[in-house]
């Protein structure tokens, strides 16, 4: 074989070539030198993950944070497991923990940093370089505050990765940072409600309850086991094992309903008349623990003046369940008091009016069974000491003085303390009130999925002069944003110490399996270096190893220390109290049956039943949960776990199947109150699901093109989402006060009342119906939620 | 003949496919249609004469007592010399490319031998086999390689356990020799096999859980037909 | 002395464009594409385009794109259908270099990416490296271009990006017919 037979090149081609190549590229790209490594690394695929070197880590595929072990060979992750020395997994990772690497790999990453060259939302960019990405974001911000103040730059995070440029956005002198969805439209009211009752967070991002030493659980709409943070699956499962009893209160038959000794369907939107009618039934049967409610307590003698109307048979017609099956569960609570698991919750934000108020339900049964810092009830936190560096100083840090601040002054009395409600900052964008805000940085935060009606989102996202975000993965707000950042993969870097608090202390930290891939930064240096452009003074220290290490150097340990002890170091717990020692640390000092600081604000002290209006005629309620293959709305994309479980499906109750003649798996569409439709969704129909209520997991769906795998499959729960009540507390917005009918081949399917409803239940009133149903007569296209409100002449602008 | 065996307690199990999840990244399998070695299906939530079961049908090869994908192989029958780790002894069978391994029970493939064929996956009633076309045996004629639990072979003979019992959330599978106590004792108490009156291949992968659960599984997933 | 063979070209091509002259970029396409008989008006193409516009382009095929990446142009990706990168695609051609003596240079790029495997075919070339020639576009390349290929055209690519692909898969299948006719 001749080497030059290879492409017979024209003189033509040969003489382009050659003045190509005299236009100062390299011809080869210079891609390639004689190896100066020695031969014989044996590629190819290998038997298992035996023999792969290891380091230690911190999952990141959901915000659990479980300790684990990255195995690498040749370069190359290969498989994550748990960290053996972790008293809180072990070797264990979930369906998400073993699917890093598909994170890690995936084609869909984003590689470099880019700007947008077409329209806003387009999703045409351009490649430009960190110094080009950071310059421009920096100009942008000091040309934003320079005209609108200060505050007009806002900072929506969530995750281990926003922390260092949070630190950015509060030396500018905004106030609106840390306005976490994760907060506000999550853990918000549970956790104000435990702070005020028993004085410390009992359920937050962290959840300290003793589930392993409980002798009886109940459980109010949880979803421990589809909802799967690892650690506390375990604890709920060796308390199980161990013979605790379990009541689980929930309109659908949960993962957890399965394993309980008794269910209760209850009517969606009525939890708190039944805790309340538990709360009397407890007092006025004496079934409370009288001593720790003597010296523990106080507020108790209100407390029972104002629940005493609240009797079990009033409560049976609410809340649609039989006197004897409530009476026998609070029985079966009582008789394990007081290793009694009163499950705090974590998701909270259901119907706005009344969220706090129920959870401090769930907190004054725990106080009234005495099961605070006992074995089986709430526990106390084991302090953990690691120092904290401040990347910025403090004093550099201080929000600029405002007139009318929209932290402060927000209509809610107990937001500050948390940050800026989302939604509040939402609306001034759209209506620039207090003050106009015209900057976003968006870090690790889906805004399209996680804040209640993307439609007011989308509106206010078309208004910014300029919106940057720093991800791994495009997800909705990436699409719409001027530069995107790319973020290293929590398996590409340091990032911080992580101890744990509750029942098994540990010190803990992240640190990078392989460098970060293309051109993607670390969090400190995307933060350290847009501080430099914005010639902010701060970030010290000259990147994240060294961070980790001052941080762990304040308890006499280092990263190199760590990894010598296998990664990690247990600490002893301290989470029980005897009466002697037990301090509440509550203004009061007791716990609050009764809480002050809501009465001063002219908010109920002792929870009142608010009911939440019922669907309208036609309609069920939409309620959601957790998938245990997904992490919200982040994790549809990922190659495995889309492939296990790639849709969500809309479970409908069986008897309304039958008279709607839909079968299991057809497609249906949804349609809300506000006439917004869903996409295409599976079915299953079932009898675990009452008739009043429609639910499905979240996070599917997604209307981002971009996650190509994810992308139209099942249906969003966000995009119903148009109807949102606030907490009068704190701002926290409601997520289950929207209400769906179904949309089959065209026709609108009125969902039938099989249960009446009491007349002390309002009914939603629809507020467009009429108009909707006349331009449908009319034959005009109803409003379509779906891949329309993203179409290209909507992305430009024009709705 | 000792015989390794799986407990699989639904009591303990959620559903939550980390077991599926581990043994793809264990063994590198693509994520394809039918490509796995182990699968969980969520049950329910159903009806069944106990109450409503929402459980799960967490699933692989069962390494019968008397595999139906064995003796279907179509490939050159060779001798084939097994030994047994611990006491060395060792015992010479006749075999095509896949088998029964005579001191542990589980059921292999010779993945240099086969021919991707899909005979065996055919044959099996619990559809435990896939056949990887993406891979072959060129030398051979191949048209793929079969592939299927192992009952994570190489880690046990390591001293590891397999894939999917160490990442199990919940503790819910449990490995080891079928007398074993902490295997023998789950049947004891009742532990159930997938197995019906047409389909008697002596599974070794038990079930273990309320009634209404146990009735949900077999209901759904127990095949009735040898295929 | 610079190389000439196409396949430096065809390498530099597949490569994020920077040049703020794209003109010598289309000439030679153009040119190539002549001598293969593909129909490429290379001079009004490169008037019709910005380089914003070819980078964009290049954006969207393949490093990120508003509907998923639809030809990401690593072997990685498509052998064994794997799927993400750095998977057995990326250790075939690892392998390849190593037993060629040679090592990519630093770059945040995968070392499987159609730039790479293309340039290196050049060396082989070059170096008059035929039979290890032979068994890379064999038993590597042409496993994976094809569906690269198919994917690229079916996203509608730019008429540069289409050519380049027909272009480049002629003279794949050029090493392929040549080393038929040896035998």
């Amino acid at each position: 074989m001749n080497r030059r037979r290879f492409l017979k090149m024209s003189a033509a081609t040969a003489m382009a070539m050659a003045a190509f190549s005299l236009d100062g590229l390299p011809p080869k790209g210079g891609l390639f030198r004689a190896s100066r490594a020695l031969a014989g690394t044996n590629y190819g695929p290998m038997n298992g993950s035996m023999g792969a070197r290891e380091t230690t880590s911190v999952c990141e595929m959901c915000f659990w944070r479980c300790p684990i072990v990255a195995k690498v060979r040749n370069g190359k992750l290969i498989k994550i497991e748990g960290n053996p020395k972790s008293p809180v997994n072990g070797q264990r990772v979930c369906a998400r923990g073993n699917s890093g690497i598909q994170l890690l790999y995936d084609p869909d990453r984003i590689k470099y940093p880019m700007k947008r060259v077409g329209a806003r939302g387009e999703g045409k960019w351009a490649k430009i370089s960190w110094d080009e990405a950071l310059e421009e974001i920096a100009h942008n911000m000091n040309k934003v505050k320079k005209k609108y103040g200060p505050h007009a730059l806002a900072y929506f995070d969530h995750g281990a990765s926003a922390e260092n440029l949070r630190e950015v956005f509060m030396a500018m002198g905004t106030e609106n940072y840390t306005s976490e969805p994760a907060f506000f439209q999550c853990v918000g009211p549970a956790a104000l409600a435990y702070l005020e009752t028993v004085g410390y967070i009992a359920t937050g991002t962290r959840q300290y309850n003793d589930m392993p030493h409980a002798k009886a659980m109940l459980l109010v709409g949880s979803h421990i086991g589809e909802n799967v943070h690892v650690s506390h699956v375990r604890e709920f499962i060796e308390g199980l094992s161990a013979g605790s009893k379990l009541v689980v209160v929930d309109p659908r038959f949960s993962v957890a309903a399965g394993k309980a000794d008794i269910h209760l369907s209850i009517r969606p939107g009525t939890d708190t008349a039944l805790l309340l009618a538990w709360i009397n039934y407890v007092i006025q049967n004496d079934l409370y623990h009288k001593e720790f409610v003597a010296n523990t307590c106080q507020g108790f003698s209100d407390l029972k003046k104002e629940v005493k109307g609240y009797s079990l048979e009033w409560a049976a017609e609410i809340c649609d369940l039989k006197i004897a099956d409530m009476k026998a569960a609070i029985k079966m609570l009582a008789q394990a008091s007081p290793h009694v698991m009163i499950h705090p919750g974590r998701h909270s934000t259901w119907y706005g009016k009344g969220d706090v108020g129920r959870h401090q339900s769930y907190a004054i049964l725990s106080a009234l069974f005495g099961a605070v810092g006992v074995p089986g009830g709430l526990y106390f936190t084991t302090p953990v000491k690691v120092g904290h560096i401040e990347c910025v100083e403090k004093k550099s840090k201080a929000v600029a003085p405002v007139d009318v601040s929209l932290k402060e002054d927000s209509n809610y009395p107990f937001s500050s303390t948390f940050g800026t409600v989302t939604a509040d900052i939402i609306k001034a964008i759209n209506t620039s009130k207090p003050y106009p805000i015209r900057l976003l940085g968006v870090n690790g935060v889906n805004i399209m999925q996680t804040i209640p009606d993307p439609y007011e989102t989308m509106k206010a996202i078309k208004k910014l002069d300029f919106i940057f975000c720093e991800e791994m993965m495009a997800g909705e707000t990436a699409l719409w944003s001027d530069i995107i950042l790319p973020d290293a993969v929590y398996l590409e870097r340091y990032d911080g110490v992580y101890a744990y608090e509750g029942l098994t202390p540990y010190i803990t930290v992240r640190q990078p399996v392989l460098p970060p891939m293309y051109e993607a930064k670390t969090p400190y240096w995307i933060a350290k270096n847009l501080a430099r452009h914005l010639k902010i003074d701060g970030f010290p220290l000259p990147d994240a190893r060294a961070l980790v290490n001052h941080d762990l150097a304040a308890v006499d340990l280092s990263i190199d220390k760590l990894n010598k002890k296998g990664g990690i170091i247990s600490l002893p717990a301290n989470p029980y109290r005897t009466p002697k020692n037990l301090k509440i640390a509550t203004d009061s000092g007791k716990i609050n049956l009764s809480v002050a600081a809501f009465e001063d604000e002219d908010l109920d002290a002792i929870p009142k039943f608010q009911p939440a209006p019922a669907p309208p005629k036609g309609y069920a309620r939409l309620i959601y949960g957790r998938c245990p293959v997904h992490t919200f709305s982040r994790t549809m994309n990922n190659l495995w776990l889309n492939h296990e479980v790639p849709e969500n499906k809309l479970w409908l109750n069986d008897e309304i199947a039958g008279q709607l003649q839909i079968k299991n798996d057809e497609t249906v569409v949804l349609e809300n109150q506000d006439g917004k439709r869903s996409n295409p969704i599976k079915v299953l129909v079932t009898p675990g699901i009452r008739p009043d209520a429609v639910y499905m997991t979240h996070g599917f769906g997604s209307k981002s093109p971009h996650l190509s795998r994810a992308y139209g499959k099942g249906a969003a729960d966000g995009y119903m989402m148009t109807n949102t009540v606030e907490d009068p507390f704190m701002g926290a917005t409601s997520k289950r006060t929207n209400f769906v009918r179904i949309v089959k081949n065209k026709s609108i399917l009125d969902i039938p009342e099989i249960i009446p409803i009491p007349a002390a239940i309002p009914k939603f009133k629809l507020r467009k119906l009429a108009a909707d149903r006349d331009r449908q007569k009319a034959g005009a296209k109803p409003q379509y939620a779906s891949a329309g409100d993203f179409s290209s002449k909507e992305r430009r602008g024009g709705e | 003949m000792r015989q390794y065996a799986m407990i699989i307690d639904l009591n303990r199990c959620v559903g939550c496919h980390a077991c599926a999840l581990a043994c793809r990244a264990e063994w590198d399998i693509p994520a394809q249609d039918g490509y796995r070695r182990n699968w969980v299906k969520n049950l329910g939530p159903a009806k069944t004469s106990h109450g409503l079961s929402f459980t799960a049908y967490p699933g692989l090869c069962n390494h019968c007592d008397k595999p139906a994908c064995v003796p279907v192989c179509p490939a050159d029958q060779i001798k084939k010399t097994f030994t047994e780790p611990k006491t060395g002894k060792t015992r010479t069978m006749t075999v095509a490319a896949t088998w029964k391994n005579p001191f542990d029970g589980t059921v292999q493939i010779d993945k240099t031998r086969c021919l991707g064929c899909g005979a065996c996956a055919d044959a099996c009633p619990y559809g435990a086999r896939y056949v990887n076309t993406n891979i072959a045996n060129k030398d051979l004629d191949g048209d793929g390689i079969a592939d299927k639990c192992t009952f994570c072979k190489p880690r046990v003979e390591a001293g590891l356990r397999p894939a999917c019992v160490q990442t199990c959330i919940a503790d819910a599978r449990i490995f080891g020799w079928r007398d074993e106590p902490k295997i023998a004792d789950y049947i004891k108490k009742g532990a159930i096999r997938l197995s019906s009156a047409k389909v008697q291949t002596g599974p070794n992968v038990y079930y273990y859980g309320q009634p209404k659960d146990l009735e949900l599984l077999t209901k759904t997933s127990t095949p009735q037909e040898m295929p | 002395m610079p190389s000439q063979h196409p396949f430096f070209f065809l390498s530099t091509a597949f490569t994020y464009p920077e040049q703020v002259d794209i003109q010598p970029l289309f000439e030679v396409l153009g040119s190539l594409s002549a001598d293969l008989g593909i129909e490429f008006n290379q001079q009004e193409e490169a008037d019709n385009i910005s380089l914003t516009d070819l980078q964009a382009e290049y954006v969207r095929l393949f490093i990120n794109s508003a509907s998923g990446v639809p030809a990401p142009p690593y072997a990685s990706i498509y052998i064994g259908n794997r799927g993400i990168l750095l998977q057995q695609g990326h250790d075939e051609a690892m392998s390849f270099y190593q037993r060629a003596g040679l090592e990519t240079i630093e770059s945040s790029e995968c070392e499987d990416h159609i730039a790479f495997e293309l340039a290196f075919i050049g060396h082989l070339i070059e170096d008059g490296r035929l039979d290890f020639l032979r068994e890379f576009t064999h038993e590597h390349v042409i496993k994976w271009y094809p569906e690269f290929f198919q994917r690229l055209q079916s996203a509608r690519p730019c008429h540069f990006y289409k050519i380049l692909g027909q272009v480049t898969g002629l003279c794949l299948k050029q090493i392929l017919i040549e080393e038929k006719a040896d035998e």
